[in-house]
């Protein structure tokens, strides 16, 4: 045993021979505080986007470098930051500590929790400003990401890897969507084992929910329906509302960017939703204005078109050699009066790779999802689609398109003949199995039946106030007398000759036992 | 006026190194209240860049080596026990940390982020 008087002693001549390196800091003194943008003179040695440090803990980046001094972004409430502070480089990037721990949890743009449970365990430091992968890095989006909205699985198909842009007027439904394609994340139930061994061969997805600006009571809403659901276990959420500063608002889109990509790191699939990037322009604009740099058209800053391309690119399917993880994002874009032709609705259309446009008379005449197909389109989606639901849903397409151009006609009110007449009745039907209420996602294999079922004319007789009954016990039906069709048509392999004459069979009989 | 002929101007208050009364008062006379400010607030700085100020935490140390560091700048020297042993740098902007109680609070510091 060593006796204390040795261990001083020990530390004494340690104390003698003391040579640690020298720490070079660069420090600065606040000279002015705005609306939580700090300028502050010295820090000659600071670079763009260096995290530094104020008295009292309080933390802040680099965002403007000016001659004589800085312009400091602070993280988080700055009342108390006075003239006269010091403030000192850290000679770090802003990062965010992600771990597995971090699952099911709700965290600020800072990683912080704000579930009120524990503090997140130590993982990796993620940084948020990062340059996207390059080109070698990546291969074509192939692999679906089912929604469980038969509108879009159908007819905009969204790909893992793919940036797929939600856009349209206040409550429109844009948020039920994004929603609804977390929900539909979920593995199913192991008790259906066609579906348990399908989930096993396609990776599950982890989401992200980036709430930016938006009232605490609708991120409130969003986190206990996830709850419901039992989403929220493979979910983060990640908030910054709008009472929280317009810097936190800038950042939590690159905070769930970065959170993603931890998780991509390791192979996995990640969906990242940012509801909303029109409110993260807002807040960008603030800032901009407040650190004077020149305003631009409708006073936004002229770099706001690569504030969002350079977090939109970091979504990626990256090739097997570098781990085959993948990242999706589905911005959300809020409009006013339909003007998708404004600023940012055009550059974030620009820059994504399609849009699912929600319009509100659609919404209002009940049709929900309010889905405008004309304008809508996935650029890359197809690819992904599997050839189950590719084989139905070519024929709807054209169908639909064929109804808009006919029902803008027939709106004269003159005599139509009977093909025609047929042909728009087939529309209106197409339309009704498009309806789907919210929150509930379908698996892929009913959706191809509900598209099958009216795509070859099975449903042509049975009245449109009928349609939600007839599709959902058309589908107990289904699991229940036919699970063959469901177990081919699980596995996303196109529908061989006998698997069509069982599902005509199935259709056929159910509509006896219906008593249509 | 703008700043760069202020900055001028606080060169031109120098003499040998020194800055010179008359100097200073005959610019001082011929300037707007708001340029005043201006060139108060720039030679503030300017006197800032050109001094050190060095910590120590007892003053034994040889100061020549200081002088011959820092040649040309105003050199205070300031004793500050709560360093422990080494020495606190602070040029201008740049501070240069070479003492114990640096060296403890980056241990408890990195003890504290790693096991937290």
């Amino acid at each position: 045993m060593i006796d204390a008087d040795t261990i001083i002693k020990q530390l004494e001549e340690r104390l003698a021979m003391f040579q640690g390196s020298a720490k070079t800091q660069n420090v600065g003194i606040v000279e002015k505080n705005t609306d939580g943008v700090i300028v502050a003179s010295g820090l000659s040695q600071t670079f763009m986007g260096e995290l530094v440090s104020f008295d009292k803990n309080k933390m802040g980046v680099v965002l403007n470098l000016d001659e004589d001094n800085v312009a400091i972004l602070t993280l988080g409430k700055s009342d108390d930051i006075k003239e006269g502070d010091t403030v000192k480089t850290t000679g770090k990037i802003l990062s965010i500590n992600v771990s597995d721990d971090i699952l099911g949890r709700v965290v600020n743009p800072l990683g912080e929790p704000l579930d009120g449970k524990s503090t997140i365990k130590k993982g990796k430091d993620m940084p948020l400003e990062k340059i996207a992968a390059g080109v070698v890095d990546r291969e074509p989006v192939s692999t679906p990401l089912k929604t469980g909205i038969k509108a879009i699985d159908a007819l905009i198909p969204i790909g893992r890897g793919q940036r797929e842009l939600i856009i349209g007027d206040r409550q429109t439904g844009k948020t039920a969507i994004a929603i609804d394609t977390i929900i539909n994340q979920k593995p199913r139930p192991k008790a259906d084992q066609p579906m348990a061994e399908r989930n096993k061969k396609q990776k599950p997805v982890i989401c992200v929910y980036v709430a930016i600006g938006q009232k605490q009571s609708t991120i409130a809403q969003v986190i206990d329906k996830l709850d419901q659901e039992g989403a929220l276990e493979y979910s983060i959420i990640v908030a910054a509302g709008a009472s929280d500063s317009p810097s936190l608002q800038y950042l939590a889109p690159y905070a769930g960017s970065a959170i993603a990509e931890y998780f991509m790191e390791k192979g996995k699939d990640v969906l990242v939703v940012y509801d909303d990037l029109t409110k993260h322009a807002w807040a960008y604009r603030q800032i901009s204005l407040v650190l004077k740099r020149p305003a631009g058209r409708e006073a936004y800053p002229g770099d706001i078109f690569y504030l969002h391309s350079r977090l939109l690119e970091r979504a990626v399917k990256l090739n097997k050699e570098n781990g085959g993880g993948s990242i999706t994002a589905l911005p959300i874009i809020e409009t006013q009066a339909n003007d998708i032709s404004a600023y940012i609705p055009t550059n974030v259309i620009s820059i994504t790779d399609g849009q699912i446009y929600l319009q509100q008379d659609l919404f209002n005449n009940g049709i929900r999802p309010a889905i405008n197909v004309g304008s809508s389109v996935s650029r890359v989606g197809g690819a992904a689609q599997t050839p189950a639901i590719k084989s139905v849903s070519g024929k709807m397409k054209l169908e639909l398109a064929q109804y808009n151009e006919l029902a803008a006609f027939a709106q004269f009110g003159s005599e139509l003949d009977p093909a025609t007449l047929a042909q728009l009745e087939r529309g209106k039907k197409t339309i009704e199995i498009l309806k789907q209420p919210q929150y509930h996602p379908l698996e892929e294999s009913l959706e191809i039946l509900s598209i099958f079922a009216v795509a070859n004319g099975y449903l042509d007789d049975i009245k449109l106030e009928l349609f939600e009954k007839f599709e959902t016990e058309y589908h107990d039906f289904v699991k229940r007398s036919f699970p063959k069709i469901i177990e081919s048509l699980s596995t996303g392999q196109k529908p061989s000759e006998e698997i069509i004459k069982e599902m005509q069979k199935s259709i056929l009989d159910f509509k006896k036992a219906f008593g249509a | 006026m703008d700043i760069k002929k202020i900055k001028k101007l606080v060169l031109l208050s120098y003499v040998h190194k020194k800055l010179n009364l008359i100097r200073v008062n005959k610019i001082a006379r011929l300037l707007t209240r708001k340029d005043l400010k201006a060139y108060v607030k720039v030679l503030k700085s300017y006197e800032k860049e050109n001094t050190v100020i060095i910590n120590l935490p007892f003053m034994y140390t040889d100061k020549k080596i200081f002088d011959k560091m820092f040649r040309g700048k105003k050199i205070i020297y300031k004793e500050d026990p709560s360093l422990i042993a080494g020495v606190r740098i602070i040029n201008n902007d740049i501070v240069y940390e070479h003492d114990l109680k640096n060296t403890l609070e980056d241990i408890a510091t990195h003890i504290g982020l790693a096991y937290d």
